[in-house]
Order: structure tokens, then sequence, then C-alpha cells
């Protein structure tokens, strides 16, 4: 297996596997990294090698479906992602999304405040801390698009395509979500 | 050994291969094959809607039903509005489940859906499948004139108005007509409306011949008796009832009284 291929599209490396299941090891390795991140914040870090293992399988079987106008990455993505839904369900958990370390809250919200008017002041003084436990408050389907947006940083095409939405409703959750953290955090006690 | 490793032993060991293409083409297919029978189906069921509300006489309906509950449920068409929700639902879910249905907007498939089910119930309806279709259900399900069919609201003898088919024609300008529960009406007409202040013994009346399927407006004047004041065609607003002065011209030149031929 040519080592070059490693660094061709996605697209050409899909290809390749088609003919070679060999191939598929330099999709899993350029995704590895992003998506076992991405399932850590939906379930916890205890069962991220389970589904991160579940979901390469589940996107091999059906790599045929695969197709424009989505990007690789969404659609192996809205693998993940159903893949932990679906984990959770069983479990009869909602995802959680509290399992972000201490600086990716900070900088989640570095993110968010950069775009919105949260204030500065609010913004230097809060502690991380409070931040996750804002962040546990939002609803599971605010801080689903927050995290894919501001820590994953997708495009909102690419948000709808991973969550199977339109892109008004994104965009729409995205605003909702901005402004319901705002409200958690200047009514969070510091 | 790393996620990736273990992933490609695992396809290795279990010969797993990835599903072949025309398996998902297939699925996209009837996916859209199902939403193309939701919308026909919604479609046809706004056409028996509009076909309902639209070819009702709702002029001669409303002098005899008073504008209320009773009206609306005899009126309203209930199968139609059912099918027209349900499957409208359904063309939604399987748009929704095609590889980009999830990108459109429920708002704009909404409006979509609404404007395609007037836009293709209106060519239904003015092409006159809904009527053939109505007659054709009427006269091969049971039940369906009775409960469905916009019939009903012309079934109301104690309000003056009565449906169905010619049986028979009697002496006296009467005939028999069998309304939807197959009851045999003996009707008369009533020639003071017909032609008021005409000399009924100079009149030549042409009835409905045998077979033909009308609506009756007048009243009951015994069991199964009815007088009627209007005689018009099931499937419009035309009078059914000829009435012309009998005159010395020649045969086939008489003089029509128009009062009956059109309300």
């Amino acid at each position: 297996m040519s080592e070059n291929l490693a660094s061709q599209p996605d697209e050409v490396i899909i290809q390749a596997v088609f003919k070679n299941p060999d191939a598929y090891l330099y999709l899993m390795q350029k995704y590895q990294g992003p998506l076992s991140a991405y399932l850590r914040r939906l379930t916890g870090p205890e069962e991220v090698e389970d589904l991160l293992q579940e979901s390469f399988i589940k996107a091999y079987s059906n790599l045929a479906d695969f197709g424009p106008p989505l990007k690789f990455s969404s659609w192996l993505y809205r693998i993940a992602h159903n893949t932990a839904v679906s984990h959770l369900r069983k479990l009869d958990r909602r995802p959680k999304l509290v399992n972000f370390d201490q600086d990716e809250a900070v900088s989640l919200i570095d993110r968010i405040a950069d775009k919105t008017n949260l204030p500065k002041e609010l913004e230097r003084k809060m502690e991380a801390e409070r931040i996750q436990a804002a962040l546990s408050k939002l609803e599971p389907k605010y801080r689903e698009v927050l995290v894919l947006r501001f820590l994953e940083e997708r495009e909102y095409q690419e948000i709808a395509d991973i969550l199977r939405l339109p892109m008004g409703t994104v965009s729409t959750l995205i605003n909702r979500a901005k402004q319901r953290l705002k409200v958690i955090l200047e009514g969070e006690p510091r | 050994m790393n996620a990736p490793e273990e992933v490609l032993k695992a396809i290795k060991e279990e010969h797993l291969t990835p599903k072949p293409r025309w398996h998902y083409q297939l699925k996209e297919r009837l996916l859209w094959a199902a939403f193309a029978i939701c919308v026909l189906v919604g479609i046809i069921s706004t056409g028996f809607v509009l076909y309902t509300i639209l070819e009702n006489n709702w002029l001669v309906i409303q002098d005899r039903i008073p504008f209320g509950l009773d009206l609306f449920l005899s009126a309203f068409p209930y199968l139609w509005v059912i099918l027209l929700l349900g499957f409208g639902y359904l063309a939604f879910f399987t748009l929704r489940e095609t590889r980009s249905g999830y990108r459109y907007q429920t708002a704009s498939l909404m409006l979509a859906g609404i404007l395609l089910s007037i836009g293709g119930g209106l060519v239904w309806y003015k092409a006159g499948a809904a009527a053939q279709i109505d007659e054709f259900l009427a006269s091969h399900s049971v039940g369906y004139e009775q409960v469905f069919s916009r019939s009903r609201i012309w079934q109301q003898p104690g309000h003056g108005l009565l449906t169905g088919e010619v049986v028979e024609l009697l002496d006296e300008d009467d005939f028999k007509l069998r309304d939807l529960h197959s009851d045999i009406w003996e009707v008369s007409l009533d020639l003071q409306s017909m032609a008021p202040g005409k000399d009924v013994p100079q009149l030549n009346i042409t009835r409905p011949p045998v077979g033909t399927r009308v609506k009756l407006v007048g009243q009951v004047t015994g069991p199964l008796q009815f007088e009627a004041q209007q005689i018009l065609d099931w499937q419009g607003r035309r009078g059914m009832v000829r009435i012309e002065l009998r005159s010395p011209l020649p045969p086939g030149r008489m003089m029509p009284l128009d009062n009956s031929l059109n309300n």
C-alpha cells in the first residue's frame, strides 16, 4: 500500500478501499483523533474506544452509501454521532457533553464570546468549573451544536449534514444555545 | 494495537465487505417512489375535498339547512381529509428519509405540499376524475356513499333534500326514486313552484329518464312521499325537468319555460 495514498483526498482513498481494505487504515488514522474527542464529549471517556471502533466498522460496511454532496468528514461524524446516541439510548442516558476538560470548556466560551456580546469582564472572570456547570444545564440539542460549531469547528452546513437538520434550524439552534448559555452564566453566582 | 488497527484486523478476520452500492440506490428509489405515491394520494384526496366543496349547490343547501354544526357534519369530507393528512405526513416522513431530504425546511416543505396538493387537486377535480371515482366508489363499495360521499348532504329528506336514481316513471308526472338507503320514494312535482302562474293542463312536462341520478329540493308529504320543487342534475346545477307550454306550433317548436332549467 503506497504511503502516498495517505496524503490523497478522502474520495481517492475511499475508491482505493473498495479495491484493498488496507487503504481504510489511512482514513481511520486521519479521523481517529477528532472522532475520539467528539465521542468523548458525547459519552464520556470510558466508552470512546469501543464506540470509535463500532463507528469505523459501520462506516466501512456502509462506505458505498457515502457520496456527494456530503463531505466524508460530515458523513463519518454523523455515523459516530448516531452510534453514540443509540449507545446512550440503550443505557437510557442522554448525551452528557459535560465531558470536556476545563480547558475545552473555557475555550468554548472564549469562542462563543468572540462572536456574541458576552461581557468581556464576565468572560475573563469565569472559572472553568462554572462554565462546565452552565454547559451541563443546557439541553443536549443546544450543547451538541455548540460543541460541533465551536470545539469541532464545523461549518453550519457540515453541522446540518451531521445532525441531519436543515441549515436554518442549525443556525437557530446555535443562536438560541448562545443566548441560553449567556442567561445561565449571568444568573450563576460567582 | 490501536483502534484503526483493531478495526482493520476485525475487517479481515470477519471478511467484512462494504454493502454494494445498489443496496443504497434501491433504498433511495423506494423512498422516492413511496414519496411520489403519497403525494399522488394527497393530490387525489385534495381533488375530492375540492369536489365535495365546490360541486354542491350551497345556495340551495343553505336555504334548507342553516349554517352550523349540522351542515358542517353532513358536508365535511372526513375520509378525504383523513387521507390527505395521513399521506401528507407520510410524504413528509419519506422525503426526510431520503439522502438529502433533511436539508429542506419544514415550513418550505409544508408550503410546497399545500401548493402542490391544491394545484394538483384542482387539475384532478377539473378533469372530472374526482366525480367519476366518487361515483365508482359509491356504486361499488358498501357504505361508502352513506358515510363518505358528498351525496350524504343530499340525503336529508327532513330538510327537504333528497337524492337517488329514478327507477320508474308513473302517471301524472310522478316518478319513483331509490335513495341512498335503497328506500323507494314516490316523487310528485310541485308544478306551482316549477311553473308559477301557468295552467297545468297546458304544460308539456319531460321528466328525467329512468336510471338518471338526480338531486331533489322540496318537502316530505307523507311516508316515502316527496314533493319536488326543483330537480337537479346530480353532477351540476342543471334542471332535469323540462316544462314547455303546449302550443299550436308544430311539434319540436314548443315554447320552453326556463325557470326549471336552471336554479
